[in-house]
């Protein structure tokens, strides 16, 4: 069996030189982690994570604050119309130091 | 990538000894230029380096490397556009006849190949020189495969007209 010919096109291109890194890009780039400060170490200072994960987490503290303030609306009524438990409760001291002797 | 993103260091130095000769040779051939070549490899690393935490596995960690080093390479291609960029050439007369003729067709080829428009260059050194597949390649260019074999195809044409006007000088010149 013959081994199908090669393109020309593929050998004059193999003829080209290979570089290699030198020793003080090596180097550099090596001691790249003792240079820069990674990521999980400005982590551990600000551990909030981006900008966008800050401004998210407000929007929705907001927004539970909200929910939050329109269901208690209800709770608190004005109304004097309503009676609760608690005015039965306060007629009824009133009564009993009326009726005191 | 995931030790590196935990700032392993072994691990990033044990990664990027790994891929630190094809990504240099990678963007020498892009840009044809040893220093910005240097330059380019050593902001791939950092970059690996300070995202690794946030890298997510949708490419193999050679492709995603290759994929900075070319973005990198065409933002320094398109800023320099105008000015000269002439190749430097070597002047071999003192050295031996053989290593002066291997030296010539090295620096023929390095040429020809920076003839090519930037995008076809980078299609036939991912496809011949990095040993990429061509969807690979598609993913570090940031074209799809069809794309990539239009480019390779252009590219390799483009070298075979240089190939055989090269072939004829010689053969005038004898």
């Amino acid at each position: 069996m013959t081994e199908p010919q090669r393109d020309p096109l593929d050998s004059w291109l193999d003829s080209a030189q290979d570089v290699e890194p030198s020793a003080p890009l090596r180097r550099a780039i090596t001691e790249v982690p003792l240079r820069h400060p990674r990521a999980a170490e400005r982590h551990a200072l600000w551990p909030f994570g981006g900008w966008w994960k800050v401004v998210s987490m407000a929007l929705v503290v907001c927004a539970l604050g909200v929910v939050a303030g329109v269901s208690s609306v209800n709770v608190i009524d004005d109304d004097p119309t309503i009676e609760s438990d608690d005015t039965d409760l306060a007629f009824a001291i009133g009564l009993d130091e009326e009726l005191a002797p | 990538m995931r030790r590196i993103g935990e700032g392993d260091a072994n691990a990033y130095r044990a990664l990027s000894e790994r891929h630190m000769t094809a990504l240099l040779r990678y963007a020498t051939r892009l840009l044809g230029e040893r220093t910005e070549a240097e330059d380019v490899t050593q902001e791939a690393f950092l970059r690996l380096w300070t995202t690794a935490a946030t890298w997510k596995p949708d490419a193999r960690v050679s492709t995603w490397l290759h994929r900075i080093a070319h973005n990198l390479c065409i933002d320094r291609i398109r800023r320099r556009r105008g000015n000269d960029t002439d190749t430097e050439i070597v002047d071999d007369q003192h050295q031996p006849s053989d290593l002066v003729m291997r030296r010539e067709l090295a620096l023929t080829v390095e040429q020809a190949l920076l003839r090519l428009p930037e995008r076809q260059r980078a299609a036939v050194v991912l496809v011949h020189y990095q040993g990429m597949t061509n969807p690979e390649a598609a993913d570090v260019i940031g074209v799809g495969v069809e794309g990539v074999e239009s480019l390779l195809a252009r590219g390799r044409g483009g070298l075979r007209i240089m190939l055989a006007a090269l072939d004829e000088s010689k053969a005038g010149a004898r």
